[in-house]
């Protein structure tokens, strides 16, 4: 044990050079805990926050990072917009908005079962472009129950839809999709509005495209009694509204939020910023007229709601990607990636070869694994290839690395589909669904998702080849 | 004193086979708050309960975790309620009843099995000999009442 503290001694908080315990090599080290913690995350079989965490903590440990490196590594811009958007939405929730939404929209056309869909397919892309995708199914999944209970007809294509639609319409905003969230955060040339003018626009196109085989598939056979569609139309909507009051701060706040995302770039604002003095806003008028008891537990209430696990994911993961840079791993990884192009030797090139092969990878990989970790790793890995390329003489600008960073983002967003656990929305809907007694099978899921999911990524090799290589 | 000497041996159990509705009918019958749901050879399964017949009369999506937590934009009728319950109402009892229904041993103390009615969780907690799981006996608050004004006076 004494050993043990005098090498963490040795190694001790300024060092910034890795210096591993037992004067193993720093890469071996990072390699084995990524690859471990990686490993774990993938299995499903521990939570994936204290997995991360323990990661991170063991790259501190070994002395592949100090303290002060891995505090370093972690991008708080990434944490702050999580976290600013998960308190404006367990304030802006409280208020019954999201219900509201799902049921004036089946009503307004006429509860028939497709239209149903249809309007129950853009709230649910519309929302999870605005929050997070997790959020959105976890508000609309339930109502969406409720609705084809009481038309007494299969929840399945709605819900399969609802998964869709979520990953689908996160994809279009920096904060929409973790994946989005993290290349905003972490490569600097890439601001909110970048996302609204180069990958907002195909979404509406993958949109319908996804939605004319659900149509075919189920679409065309829904059918609702008069009877149970009454049922629908007799639901009032104002009910729903909870607290009319609250949902007045809360829209102020949150058009307040989104102007200061679209507008913030110029003026300097990082959209952590942002989002973290919007539900600090949100909260002081939530609390409004309240004594200082109701306050405390209210702002304790609202806290409490914050996923905490999701934001030690991300923490754990950041440092760990940390400690792989610190040791040189990336870089290597990079280099495997500069392999991809070589004998090519223009940018334009090269910028093709990167966009399709980043996005196809992405896709697969998002379909397989978590696309988190995958996103989180291949930003650093390719900001270094991009190094590398501009030292082997091939420099790529601005605009073309861009095209790479959309290739990721709508790779990892949309192949999310691919599969029950392509993303976290996914689970969550599944997850519900057993619950409720309508478990969704992974092969069931597998059959529809997956094809429709590579036909989303056809698209956008189109869409990419045709704007940007 | 321990559990078996108040609890109220024998008590009304429905099995396995019996459907929601005949369940439902000896409940109101009864006005017990629950049953015990046993087994052919009277082995415990779980309990079925007023609340149990409740939630199957909500849609599901507001009776499951992670669900609606309020509907207050239903309007619904009798016959809504009555239409949600025919699903169910032919089906076994067995596949609606808590069976993870806390219960008691014959040799557990009385404070043990005061606590446990105290903690306000169950009315009714199924007594059950811990070797061959079979239902022997039941307590409610009122064997714990009349045992303690028989004391008294």
């Amino acid at each position: 044990m004494l050993t043990l503290l005098s090498l963490l001694a040795q190694h001790g908080a300024l060092a910034t050079e890795p210096h591993v315990i037992g004067g193993a090599d720093p890469l071996v080290a990072a390699g084995i805990i990524f690859v471990v913690t990686y490993a774990l995350i993938m299995s499903e079989r521990f939570n994936r926050a204290v997995i991360a965490m323990l990661g991170g903590g063991l790259m501190i440990l070994v002395g592949v990072l100090n303290q002060h490196s891995a505090v370093q590594a972690i991008d708080w811009n990434t944490i702050g917009l999580l976290t600013g958007m998960m308190i404006i939405v367990a304030v802006t929730r409280r208020s019954g908005v999201f219900q509201y939404l799902a049921i004036w929209s089946a009503k307004k056309v006429k509860a028939k079962p497709w239209g149903i869909l249809v309007m129950l397919s853009i709230v649910t892309a519309i929302l999870s472009a605005m929050l997070d995708n997790v959020t959105t199914v976890l508000l609309i999944a339930p109502v969406t129950l409720l609705i084809t209970e009481e038309l007494e007809i299969e929840p399945y294509p709605f819900l399969f839809a609802e998964i869709l639609f979520s990953n689908i319409g996160g994809a279009a905003t920096l904060i929409g999709d973790p994946p989005n969230i993290l290349i905003g955060s972490m490569v600097e040339t890439i601001t909110f509005n970048d996302f609204l003018v180069h990958i907002a626009p195909i979404t509406p196109l993958v949109f319908i495209a996804t939605l004319l085989p659900i149509y075919i598939l189920w679409g065309r056979k829904m059918h609702a009694s008069d009877e149970a569609r009454m049922r629908v139309l007799n639901f009032r909507e104002a009910e729903a509204i909870k607290d009319s009051k609250l949902l007045a701060k809360s829209l102020f706040v949150l058009t307040l939020v989104l102007v200061g995302f679209v507008l913030g770039h110029p003026l300097g604002l990082e959209p952590a910023t942002v989002a973290m003095t919007g539900a600090a806003l949100l909260m002081l008028l939530d609390n409004f007229g309240k004594n200082i008891e109701e306050k405390g537990e209210n702002v304790h209430h609202t806290s409490g709601e914050v996923e905490w696990v999701t934001i030690f994911f991300f923490v754990g993961l950041f440092v760990i990607i940390g400690g792989l840079e610190h040791a040189g791993a990336l870089e290597i990884l990079a280099a495997k990636v500069v392999g991809l192009t070589d004998g090519i030797a223009d940018s334009a090139g090269v910028t093709k070869v990167l966009a399709l092969g980043v996005l196809w990878i992405s896709a697969i990989a998002s379909a397989i694994v978590d696309n988190i970790p995958f996103v989180a790793t291949m930003i650093p890995t390719l900001k270094a290839a991009f190094v590398q390329l501009a030292d082997n003489g091939v420099d790529l600008d601005t605009a073309q690395q861009h095209a790479v960073w959309w290739a990721l983002s709508l790779g990892a967003c949309f192949g999310g589909n691919g599969s029950l656990i392509g993303a976290s929305a996914n689970l969550i809907v599944a997850g519900f669904a057993e619950r409720a007694g309508h478990p969704i099978k992974f092969v069931t899921f597998l059959k529809t998702a997956f094809p429709l999911m590579i036909m989303s990524i056809i698209i956008a090799s189109c869409y990419l080849w045709i704007r940007y290589l | 004193m321990t559990c078996s000497t108040i609890m109220h041996a024998e008590p009304i159990t429905v099995t396995e086979n019996v459907t929601v509705g005949e369940t439902v009918k000896l409940l109101a019958e009864k006005r017990f708050r629950s049953i015990p749901v046993v087994d052919g050879e009277g082995k415990m399964l779980g309990q079925f309960g007023v609340t149990n017949l409740l939630k199957l009369a909500i849609p599901t999506s507001a009776s499951t975790k992670g669900g609606m937590r309020s509907a207050d934009f239903m309007n619904d009728s009798i016959e809504d309620l009555q239409r949600r319950l025919s699903d169910d109402w032919n089906n076994p009892v067995c596949d609606y009843c808590d069976n993870d229904t806390q219960t008691l041993a014959p040799d557990d103390s009385l404070t043990r099995t005061i606590m446990c009615i105290a903690s306000g969780k169950q009315d009714n907690i199924p007594v059950v000999d811990p070797a061959s799981n079979r239902l022997v006996g039941i307590i409610s608050y009122w064997d714990i009442l009349d045992n303690l004004l028989s004391e008294i006076s």
